[in-house]
C-alpha cells in the first residue's frame, strides 16, 4: 500500500463517507422503482462507487478499489438496463457497500480485510448477464475488434489501439488521455521513482499503450548527457481533467483529452472551459470541505503512524479513528466562512479602535466602539452557531435501510414515513442522537410491529406504519416516532418489572397507566419474551432516556394496547449557549434556563396578602385561577431569606414565617410613627383598621414586592421567589467542577459579563429539593381521573353518601337530578308522609332504612335531600354528609348484602358501600308510581326477544332484571363475540339488541359494525349502553349504525328507548 | 559493480543492484566495450535488478540504437516481474526481447 500523505487519505475518507451517505437511501429507491428506474438516479449510485474507486486506486487502498469496481460493474449494467434491480441484486449491492463503508472508515487495514465473499457475489451477477449476452453479441464484438489511430499532437507518434479497448475504458466511465512524459526531466530530475510513478498510474486507471521515443535517448557513445528521454502514452483513467494533474504530476500543455469524437483537445484549454459550465450547472459545488480543528487533524495523522506497526492494537484505534474522523472536520458552506472572516474583520478593526480610544481615554468612542463589538460578537456567534447546525436528515436518511432490513428478517411489512429531514440541530446533539434514535426505530420494528397475518387479524392494514417526524416548537425540535403497531400493555410491563423485582406490588398498586407504561424506561428492563438480537436487550430504553438526558432532552411515551406506540423526545437546538433569566439572592446571581421559565410574577407589596395564601402548610400564589406552589430559592439553596429594607436600601435578615405575615415590631420597618394596632399580630388585629395605613407605609413601596419566577418542569409548574431580576442574557454554559458534582439544583456555570460566576439553577432539581411531592400525588390522582374517564372502563359515577354516620351508600351519579341541603325543621309530616316544599311544590321524601335493613338515619340538624327524577316525578332521598360525587372502577357484589332497595355492595374509599336501588324504593313506597307507562307487551302476546351483551356480571343481571320485568326476554352474552355468535344461532327471533360498550374481546362498537353490515342483520335497532355517555363515543357509534345511547341503570330511560323501537319494529 | 563475460557469440553484462545514474559511467563503459567489439548480441542479465531510474533504462535503450546500427541485437534477460511490467508499459518490448524471470 502505498500511502503517500494522510492529508489526502484523510479528505478521500470524508468525501467518500459523503458519496456513500447517500448510496443507500438510492439503492433502495432503484430497487422500489426496478425497471422503470429514472437514470440520473442510478447515474448517482453510479457515479458515487465510481469515485471511491478512482480515489482508492491513487491513493493504493486495493481492497477497497476492488470492492468498488465490482460494485461499479454491477451498477454499469444495471444503468445500461442490461439487468433489472431485482431485490436480490440491491440485497448484495447493499452489502457490499456496508463493506466498503467499513472499509473506508478503516482505511488503512481495508487491504486486510477479505471482501471476496462480496466480491463473488457481485461477479455472479455480472457474470450471469455477461454469459447472456456474450452468445448475443459475439458478432457486435468482432466489429470492435478493428484498430484505430490516435495521432498524437504535434508529434509524429499515432498510438494504434483496439477499437473495443477504447469502448471498453469509455463504458467505464473513463477519460482517455495522451500524456507526454519525459521521463528525464519530470521523474529524474525532480527525484521520483520510475517504477513507483508507473505503479501509481496502474493504480488509478490503464495505461492503454505507450511508446517511448527511443530515437531521442541517443547512441551510448554521445559525449552528451541524456537531457530528453520522452515518453508517450494513451492513458485511461476515472481521474477527470481537472484531476488528471494532480496524478499525472507534468505541465498540463503536455497533457490531452481524447473526445468523444476522437478530437484531441490539451486539458488545460479543457478545464476552463468546464469551469465556467460548471459554476452555472452546479452552485452546490461552491461547498467545500473544511477542516476545522487543525490540532485534531495532528493527533490523528499521529495515530496513523502509530498504527502502522502495531496491527491488533492498531486496528483498534483506526476503527476509533474512524468514529473521530467523522467528527474531526464538517463540511461549511463557503459563504457562511466568508461572512465568518468578514465578522472576524470587524472585530480586528473594532480592537483597533477600542485600544486608541483608550489609550486616549475618549469615553464617548469607548461606548460606540463597545456597542458596535457587542453587535459584532453577537453575529459571529450566530455564524459560529451555524456552522454547527446539521440537518437531522444526516440521521434519518439511514432508517430506510435499518427498517427495510429489519422488516425482511422479521417476515414484516413495514412502511416508514419520514418528515422534517431538514430540521437543523447542533452537530453535537445530532451525533449523540442516532444511537438513541437507532434504538428506537428498531423496537418500533421488532416489538411494535405485528406479523401481516396478526395484523390481518385484528383489522388491522397488514403493512406496519412507522411515523419518524422532526419538526420546530418554541426554540425547540421535537421528534415523534410512532407505530401503528400493538402498542404496549401497561399491566404486563408492570408485571415483567414486579417479576425483576424492579418495583413492588404496593407501588403499581399506585402507578396510573401512563407510569406503568414509563416502566420500561427502568433500567435492565426488557419485555421481549425471546432476546433478538436486534433490540430487547435488556439494556435499551433506559440507556435511550440516559443518553437523551445527556443532550438535554425530554422523552415522553404514549401508548394504546393495539393501537400502537408514540414517543416524543423533545431537544434544545443546542447546548453551548443558552438564553436564559439572570436573578438574583443575596446578592448572588443565578440564571434559569429560558427553557424552563415560564413568566415573570411580581406581586406588589400591598397585594401580597391577597394574593399569596397558604394551603396545609405550603404557600401557593393565585395566578389566573389557578394556584402555583411557591418556592423559596433561598430557603432551598439553604441561605437565610432577607429581604432589602426600602428606606435604607440595606440588607436586612427575614424572620417572617410567610410571606404574608406581617413584620414584628423588632423589625426596623416597624417604628413609632404607627399605632401599637398596626405592628399588632394579624388576627388580633379588628376589620377596618387596615384603612388607616400610611402612603408611606412599606407596603406601598416597591422594594417590597414579592418577585416570582414562574418555571416549569415538564407540564407542572412552581413559583420560585427570588430577590431580584435582572436582564434575560445569552450564557454560555460551563460544566461545573468536579468538586461541585454533588451539588444538588445546580445545572452548570456560567461567567457573567463582569467576570463574576453564576451558577445556572436546575428548575427540576430545586423542586425535588423544595419536596413538592405533594403536587405529584396532586398530579397522579388528576392524571388517574382523566385516564379513567379516558378509559371509560367499567367506570361508574357515583354519589357516595351516608345514613348512618358509619354506613356508607351510594347511587347512580346520572340519576340524581340535583342536590338540596335543608334544615331539620323544613320537613312536614302531612298525610303520613314526609315532606318538603321545594320549587313552590311539595317534594316526598324517604330515606333508605324505610325499605331496607339498614341503620336508622343519624339525627342531625341539616340534612341532605338527594331529588331523582323518575317516571316524571320527583321524589328526595334523606342523606347526611360526607356526600361526594366520584368516577371509580368497582367490583359489585351482588349477594351478600343484596335486599330490597339495596342492589349490591361494593368497596369504595375503604368503606362497604351499599348500592340503593332507587326504583325499588319508589316502587316500594309508591307501588302507582310505575303503572302508567305502557310495555311492549300488550301490543304482542310472544313476549319480543332483546340480544343483552354487557360482560360485567352486576350489570348485566341488574339490566336483565328490568327488562325481563317490563315482559320481554332476554338472551344475554358476557362479551360482544358471544353475542355475535348468539345472535346467528337466534337470527330470526332476536328483535333488539342492547350493548355494552367496554367488552373484551369484540367491543360495543365492533358488535354494532358486524350487525349493521350483515344484510341479515342490518334492521336490528341497537341500544348502546355507558356508564357516562361521552360524545365522542356517540359521534362514533352513530357513525357505525348505533340507533340509541343510554346510561345504564336508568330504568325508565332504557325502557321507554327499548319500548319505541319495538313498536317502530313492530308497525 | 557491473561484471561483463564475453562468450562466442555474445557479450552478458550482469549489472548490480541499482542500475541508476550513479552507477551509470560504469555501465556505460561496459556496454559501450560490448558495442566496440561490434558483438552480435549484447545480454544484460537483470538478474540482481531492483531500481532502474531513467537514466540506467536510458543506457539500455541507447545499447540498442547502438547495436542496429551495425544489425547487432540486444536482449535483456532475467527481468524481474515488477521491472518487467514497466518495460512493456513503456514500450520496450516493441524494440528489443525482454524476458521476464519466470519464463
Amino acid at each position: 500500500m502505498t500511502i503517500q500523505d494522510d492529508v489526502i487519505l484523510k479528505s478521500y475518507i470524508e468525501e467518500s463517507q459523503e458519496h456513500l451517505a447517500d448510496i443507500e437511501s438510492d439503492l433502495l429507491a432503484i430497487e422500489e422503482a426496478g425497471a422503470a428506474l429514472e437514470e440520473e438516479l442510478i447515474n448517482k449510485v453510479f457515479r458515487a462507487a465510481h469515485s471511491v474507486k478512482g480515489g482508492a486506486g491513487f491513493i493504493g487502498l486495493n481492497t477497497i478499489k476492488e470492492l468498488a469496481h465490482k460494485m461499479e460493474n454491477v451498477l454499469g449494467m444495471i444503468r445500461d438496463r442490461e439487468i433489472v434491480p431485482n431485490p436480490e441484486i440491491i440485497n448484495v449491492l447493499l452489502l457490499a457497500s456496508d463493506t466498503l463503508r467499513n472499509l473506508i472508515n478503516n482505511a488503512t487495514t481495508s487491504d486486510e480485510s477479505d471482501v471476496s465473499e462480496h466480491i463473488e457475489a457481485l461477479n455472479m451477477i455480472a457474470n450471469t448477464q455477461l454469459q447472456h449476452e456474450d452468445k448475443e453479441s459475439a458478432d457486435k464484438e468482432s466489429e470492435d475488434e478493428s484498430m484505430v489511430d490516435i495521432p498524437f499532437p504535434e508529434d509524429k507518434a499515432v498510438f494504434t489501439i483496439c477499437k473495443s479497448d477504447l469502448t471498453q475504458a469509455r463504458k467505464k466511465g473513463m477519460y482517455v488521455y495522451l500524456v507526454q512524459y519525459d521521463l528525464i526531466n519530470d521523474l529524474q530530475e525532480r527525484e521520483k521513482i520510475l517504477l513507483d510513478v508507473f505503479v501509481s498510474l496502474q493504480n488509478s486507471g490503464v495505461i492503454l499503450d505507450g511508446k517511448v521515443d527511443i530515437d531521442a535517448v541517443g547512441m551510448l557513445d554521445d559525449d552528451v548527457v541524456l537531457s530528453r528521454f520522452p515518453f508517450m502514452m494513451l492513458f485511461a483513467s476515472i481521474l477527470e481533467p481537472d484531476m488528471i494533474s494532480t496524478l499525472i504530476d507534468i505541465n498540463e500543455d503536455r497533457i490531452y483529452v481524447l473526445t468523444e469524437d476522437m478530437m484531441v483537445r490539451p486539458i488545460s484549454q479543457l478545464a476552463s472551459e468546464s469551469a465556467i459550465c460548471e459554476e452555472q450547472e452546479l452552485p452546490a459545488l461552491e461547498e467545500k470541505s473544511v477542516s476545522l480543528e487543525p490540532e485534531m487533524e495532528k493527533e490523528l495523522s499521529s495515530l496513523f503512524t502509530e498504527t502502522d506497526n502495531q496491527k491488533d492494537m492498531g486496528r483498534n484505534k483506526e476503527q476509533m479513528m474512524g468514529a473521530v474522523n467523522t467528527d474531526a472536520s464538517l463540511r461549511v458552506n463557503v459563504s457562511l466562512l466568508d461572512s465568518l472572516m468578514n465578522l472576524a474583520g470587524e472585530l480586528v478593526l473594532g480592537r483597533n479602535q477600542l485600544l486608541q480610544a483608550v489609550d486616549v481615554n475618549d469615553l464617548h468612542t469607548i461606548e460606540a466602539v463597545g456597542q458596535r463589538v457587542d453587535l459584532i460578537t453577537s453575529e459571529l456567534q450566530e455564524a459560529i452557531m451555524l456552522t454547527r447546525m446539521q440537518p437531522i436528515g444526516n440521521i434519518f436518511s439511514k432508517f430506510p435501510r435499518v427498517v427495510r432490513d429489519l422488516a425482511k428478517s422479521l417476515g414484516k411489512e413495514i412502511e416508514l414515513t419520514l418528515t422534517g429531514k431538514d430540521v437543523e440541530l447542533d452537530k453535537t446533539i445530532i451525533e449523540g442522537l442516532s444511537d438513541p434514535l437507532t434504538h428506537l426505530v428498531r423496537n418500533a420494528v421488532d416489538h411494535g410491529i405485528e406479523l401481516p397475518h396478526i395484523r390481518q387479524k385484528e383489522g388491522k392494514n397488514p403493512v406496519g406504519q412507522v411515523i419518524l417526524k422532526a419538526y420546530h416548537e418554541a426554540g425547540h425540535v421535537n421528534i415523534v416516532i410512532k407505530d401503528d403497531g400493538k402498542g404496549l400493555d401497561g399491566s404486563k410491563l408492570s408485571k415483567t418489572a414486579m417479576m425483576k423485582g424492579l418495583i413492588t406490588e404496593e407501588q403499581v398498586i399506585r402507578m396510573s397507566d401512563k407510569e406503568k407504561i414509563n416502566l420500561i424506561l427502568l433500567p435492565g428492563f426488557s419485555t421481549a419474551e425471546e432476546v433478538t438480537d436486534i433490540s430487547g436487550r435488556g439494556v435499551g430504553m433506559d440507556v435511550v432516556k440516559t443518553n437523551l438526558d445527556k443532550l438535554g432532552g425530554v422523552l415522553d411515551i404514549d401508548s394504546t394496547p393495539g393501537r400502537g406506540t408514540t414517543i416524543w423526545i423533545k431537544l434544545p437546538l443546542t447546548l453551548a449557549i443558552i438564553p436564559s433569566q439572570i436573578i438574583s439572592n443575596r446578592g448572588e446571581r443565578y440564571a434559569i434556563p429560558q427553557v424552563n421559565l415560564n413568566e415573570l410574577l411580581r406581586i406588589p407589596a400591598s397585594q401580597v396578602k391577597d394574593k399569596i395564601e397558604i394551603v396545609g402548610n405550603a404557600e401557593v400564589v393565585r395566578l389566573r385561577g389557578n394556584l402555583l406552589p411557591l418556592v423559596r430559592l433561598a430557603d432551598v439553596l439553604g441561605l437565610e431569606r432577607t429581604y432589602i429594607d426600602p428606606e435604607t436600601g440595606c440588607e436586612e435578615l427575614d424572620r417572617r414565617e410567610k410571606i404574608a405575615d406581617r413584620r414584628s415590631h423588632k423589625s426596623p420597618l416597624c417604628n413609632n410613627e404607627f399605632s401599637k394596632d398596626e405592628i399588632m399580630p394579624y388576627s388580633t388585629k379588628a376589620k377596618g383598621q387596615n384603612d388607616r395605613r400610611l402612603k408611606s407605609d412599606r407596603r406601598y413601596h416597591t422594594q417590597s414586592a414579592v418577585n416570582i419566577a414562574v418555571v416549569s418542569v415538564g407540564s407542572f409548574k412552581y413559583g420560585l421567589i427570588v430577590d431580584k431580576f435582572h436582564e434575560s442574557e445569552e450564557i454560555v454554559v460551563k460544566p461545573l467542577g468536579r468538586y461541585l458534582n454533588h451539588c444538588k439544583g445546580y445545572a452548570g456555570a456560567t461567567i457573567m459579563g463582569d467576570g463574576r460566576v453564576a451558577l445556572i439553577l436546575d428548575v427540576p432539581s430545586i423542586a425535588q429539593m423544595a419536596r413538592l411531592t405533594s403536587l405529584e400525588d396532586a398530579d397522579r390522582a388528576a392524571e388517574l381521573a382523566s385516564e379513567s374517564i379516558k378509559a371509560r372502563k367499567d367506570v361508574q359515577s357515583l354519589l357516595v353518601f351516608r345514613n348512618a354516620e358509619d354506613e356508607q351508600f351510594a347511587v347512580s351519579l346520572v340519576m340524581v337530578d340535583r342536590i338540596k341541603r335543608i334544615h331539620v325543621n323544613e320537613i312536614e309530616h302531612v298525610g303520613g308522609k314526609r315532606v318538603i316544599q321545594y320549587r313552590g311544590g311539595t317534594l316526598p321524601l324517604m330515606s333508605i332504612e324505610e325499605v331496607a335493613m339498614v341503620k336508622p338515619m343519624a339525627d342531625r340538624e341539616y340534612f341532605e335531600v338527594i331529588i331523582f327524577l323518575l317516571g316524571g316525578k320527583e321524589v328526595g332521598l334523606l342523606a347526611t354528609p360526607p356526600v361526594d360525587a366520584i368516577e371509580v372502577s368497582v367490583e359489585i357484589d351482588e349477594s351478600t348484602l343484596k335486599q330490597p332497595g339495596i342492589l349490591g355492595s361494593a368497596i369504595i374509599g375503604g368503606y362497604t358501600t351499599m348500592l340503593v336501588d332507587i326504583y325499588s324504593l319508589v316502587e316500594t313506597l309508591n307501588p302507582d308510581w310505575f303503572i302508567e307507562r305502557e310495555t311492549f307487551k300488550v301490543f304482542n302476546e310472544n313476549a319480543a326477544i332483546v340480544l343483552l351483551a354487557e360482560d360485567s356480571n352486576f350489570f348485566r343481571n341488574q339490566v336483565k332484571g328490568f327488562i325481563e320485568d317490563d315482559g320481554y326476554r332476554v338472551i344475554e352474552a358476557e362479551d360482544g363475540m358471544i353475542a355475535w355468535n348468539l345472535l346467528q344461532q337466534h337470527a330470526d327471533e332476536i328483535s333488539l339488541v342492547v350493548t355494552d360498550i367496554e367488552m373484551p374481546n369484540l367491543d360495543g362498537f365492533g358488535l354494532a359494525e358486524k350487525i349493521k353490515g350483515d344484510q341479515r342483520f342490518v334492521h336490528l335497532p341497537i341500544i348502546a349502553l355507558t356508564s357516562l355517555a361521552g360524545e365522542e363515543n356517540i359521534a362514533r357509534g352513530r357513525e357505525i349504525g348505533i340507533d340509541d345511547y343510554q346510561i345504564k341503570l336508568e330504568k325508565e330511560k332504557l325502557l321507554e328507548s327499548i319500548y319505541g323501537y319495538l313498536k317502530k319494529e313492530g308497525s | 559493480m557491473a561484471k561483463a563475460k564475453k562468450s562466442a557469440q555474445h557479450k552478458v553484462i550482469k549489472p548490480g543492484k541499482d542500475l541508476v545514474v550513479s552507477m551509470a559511467d560504469d555501465f556505460r563503459k561496459k556496454l559501450l566495450t560490448a558495442v566496440a567489439t561490434q558483438m552480435d548480441e549484447v545480454v544484460v542479465d537483470f538478474t540482481r535488478v531492483v531500481t532502474v531510474d531513467s537514466v540506467g533504462l536510458g543506457l539500455v535503450i541507447a545499447t540498442h540504437n547502438s547495436l542496429q546500427r551495425y544489425g547487432g541485437k540486444l536482449l535483456v534477460n532475467n527481468v524481474s516481474k515488477d521491472l518487467y511490467n514497466l518495460f512493456t508499459t513503456l514500450g520496450l518490448h516493441q524494440h528489443f526481447t525482454i524476458n521476464c524471470v519466470d519464463q
